[in-house]
């Protein structure tokens, strides 16, 4: 589908449980993923979904930053939270 | 197996200690290398 082709701009509202993902990255690998989108959660009600490629938070490109980095610029982001994401298979093309 | 010399001849406090040494080194390297292997990923719930 053309539409999975397109990266996805995602906007979300703090939760008091969160955002409802699950950020997860591969030691040694360049690249965080989403997983564990909690359904009716902030994220899945953005458009986030499991396995989407994180490109951006907040404007910034994060594509080589480390799984503990993203944590971090995620945590202090605040109360919302910005992330361009990429489906995997398109990614990796 | 200077350690399995000493354990064999003398049975010494030091030649125990060198042993259990060696085991507890062995015991630690496998623990790291497995949980290197089976756990590459890092999640973080947010």
């Amino acid at each position: 589908e053309e539409e999975d082709l397109k990266p996805k701009f995602c906007r979300m509202e703090k939760t008091p449980d969160g955002y409802g993902f699950h950020l997860n990255g591969i030691q040694g690998v360049f690249g965080q993923f989403i997983k564990e989108v909690v359904k009716g959660g902030a994220a899945e009600r953005a458009g986030l979904e499991d396995d989407d490629m994180v490109v951006e938070v907040n404007g910034v490109n994060v594509e080589k930053s480390s799984h503990h980095e993203v944590v971090e610029m995620i945590r202090r982001s605040g109360n919302s939270l910005e992330m361009l994401v990429a489906r995997k298979s398109v990614y990796e093309k | 197996s200077q350690a399995m010399k000493k354990w064999v001849q003398g049975n010494s406090d030091e030649a125990q200690e060198e042993m259990a040494w060696q085991i507890a080194k062995m015991i630690v390297n496998d623990v790291v290398h497995q949980s290197n292997h089976n756990s590459p990923g890092k999640s973080t719930k947010l």
